[in-house]
């Protein structure tokens, strides 16, 4: 008796806690592209006050606590030590981080196309081509927050009734 | 320069090739010489070589004459390079790509043609690459040794004008003589030097850091105008000796009275086949004749970079200069 109903409350707990964190994963995506937009923002005043490199771009990019979270720099600035083709290097970055991001496959996408024209046109270029996918990560962001507000709750309370539905089925 | 080194700077100018120069198997003893590298799209890659232009196979071997079978580069081959050029920073080198060529870190140039955008009457970026010029930098340490021997005189340095026609070194040499005017040596002190580097030629900065070296005491001025840098230079740094590459604008020349009365030293190049030459160009007579200069090096040319042909001193100005010293002097008269 007491393993079955070790065995019901772990059901219980694995239900809830994925309830939990698929909720938590939304929530971890609209601040990740919070982070991304003022990242997007930050490389746009850099070219167009300083016209900073790409590398020191993303020196400074990783240097930033804000950012810590993303990974994706610190990766990006490793990888262009040995690479220079920033599209391929900042490719490479974001598969390499998605382990640690919670964002989905358009946001990867879009990321990977601000990337692929990262640093390939001039000035006036490069602070459309931020304007460009701020817009786009903003509209992302705002449905990542309409998702959080609306199906955050339903997979909290989806966890937990599938959670107490297995308990009364084991029980 | 030894053969080894030489080779050393030609692979570390390939490198901004990107996956053309992993097809590169060159012998030595052409990398050692090369001095330049030519892409043209669609065409064979050329390399610049003193005796004459080398292809590549495609098997990355040299060819010495035009025949099938050659690397040749593709559209997509410069597009790259020109990425790779700027560092995938295209942004930061607008103005070296308005003015046709981009520094490399390791001073390297590459020289970039393609179709112009033009805003009014002026270029403003340039699309479409076609061709990419890759200069191989190479210091040649004591290119300026006789230069520096008739620039010196008793503790001082003169104020001198070197000319040349193109590819005779003149910038290589400028190059040598900041080096050695800063270092000291020779009996003279050091000297305090700016070099005004309008074209990123001298110094070849490379985010704000020198690549080639040009002494301890040196301050460089990347990418000013000549005639603001020299004011400028001459305002702020304090130097004793100021070094620009050729010179010859209206602006230039009022910066260059400016330092004279300042009582720093000008040492410049322009572009000239001779001395009478470099005397019938108005502009430049006018510099002598307000006696910025107190000689010209006259270097000799393509074939023999940096040795110095003659030397001509302010004798031989007079000689050639009494009519361009008089104008000189009736407009100055006019303007006052």
């Amino acid at each position: 008796m007491i393993i079955k109903l070790s065995g019901i409350i772990a059901v219980f707990v694995v239900c809830v806690a994925a309830g939990f964190m698929k909720s938590a994963s939304l929530a971890k995506r609209v601040r990740e592209l919070e982070a991304f937009l003022s990242a997007l923002s930050l490389i746009s005043t850099e070219i167009r006050y300083f016209a900073s490199p790409t590398d020191d771009i993303i020196a400074k990019l990783d240097s930033a606590n804000e950012y810590k979270q993303l990974h994706v720099f610190g990766v990006c600035k490793e990888n262009l030590e040995n690479t220079r083709d920033f599209a391929k290097v900042w490719a490479d970055a974001l598969e390499k981080s998605k382990p640690y991001l919670s964002l989905d496959k358009g946001d990867f996408e879009s990321l990977i196309w601000f990337g692929s024209m990262f640093g390939t046109t001039d000035m006036q270029g490069q602070i459309a081509n931020c304007e460009r996918y701020c817009g786009l990560l903003q509209q992302r962001l705002d449905s990542a927050r309409d998702d959080k507000s609306k199906r955050g709750r339903m997979y909290t309370s989806l966890g937990v009734l599938a959670g107490v539905f297995f308990a009364v089925i084991f029980f | 320069m030894d053969e080894k080194t030489a080779a050393a700077r030609f692979d570390n100018a390939a490198r901004n090739l990107g996956t053309l120069s992993e097809r590169f198997n060159l012998p030595i003893q052409v990398k050692a010489h090369a001095q330049e590298i030519r892409l043209r799209t669609g065409r064979p890659i050329m390399l610049s070589l003193p005796d004459g232009p080398v292809f590549i196979t495609l098997s990355g071997q040299p060819a010495f004459n035009l025949r099938s079978g050659l690397l040749i580069a593709e559209k997509a081959n410069i597009d790259e390079a020109f990425r790779l050029i700027c560092d995938c920073s295209v942004h930061s080198h607008q103005r070296e790509i308005r003015n046709g060529f981009v520094t490399l870190r390791g001073g390297h140039r590459a020289g970039i043609c393609g179709t112009a955008v033009t805003e009014g009457d002026e270029v403003s970026n340039i699309r479409d690459i076609s061709s990419i010029n890759l200069r191989i930098a190479r210091d040649i340490s004591g290119a300026a040794d006789k230069t520096v021997s008739a620039l010196l005189k008793e503790g001082g340095v003169s104020g001198a004008l070197i000319f040349g026609p193109p590819g005779c070194g003149k910038t290589t040499v400028l190059r040598d003589l900041a080096r050695q005017l800063s270092s000291g040596g020779r009996g003279a002190r050091m000297l305090r030097v700016a070099v005004i580097d309008e074209r990123g030629e001298i110094a070849a900065t490379f985010q704000g850091q020198p690549q080639n070296d040009l002494g301890p005491c040196c301050d460089v001025l990347d990418g000013y105008p000549k005639g603001e840098g020299i004011m400028q230079a001459v305002r702020c740094l304090s130097p004793d000796v100021v070094i620009c590459d050729e010179i010859g604008g209206e602006a230039d020349e009022k910066a260059v009275e400016f330092s004279l009365n300042a009582g720093v030293t000008i040492i410049a190049s322009a572009h000239a086949g001779s001395l009478s030459e470099l005397m019938a160009r108005p502009q430049t007579a006018r510099l002598i004749a307000c006696g910025a200069f107190k000689m010209a090096v006259h270097l000799s040319g393509r074939e023999h970079p940096g040795v110095v042909a003659a030397v001509y001193g302010e004798d031989c100005f007079k000689k050639n200069n009494l009519t361009m010293t008089k104008m000189y002097e009736d407009q100055k008269a006019a303007e006052a």
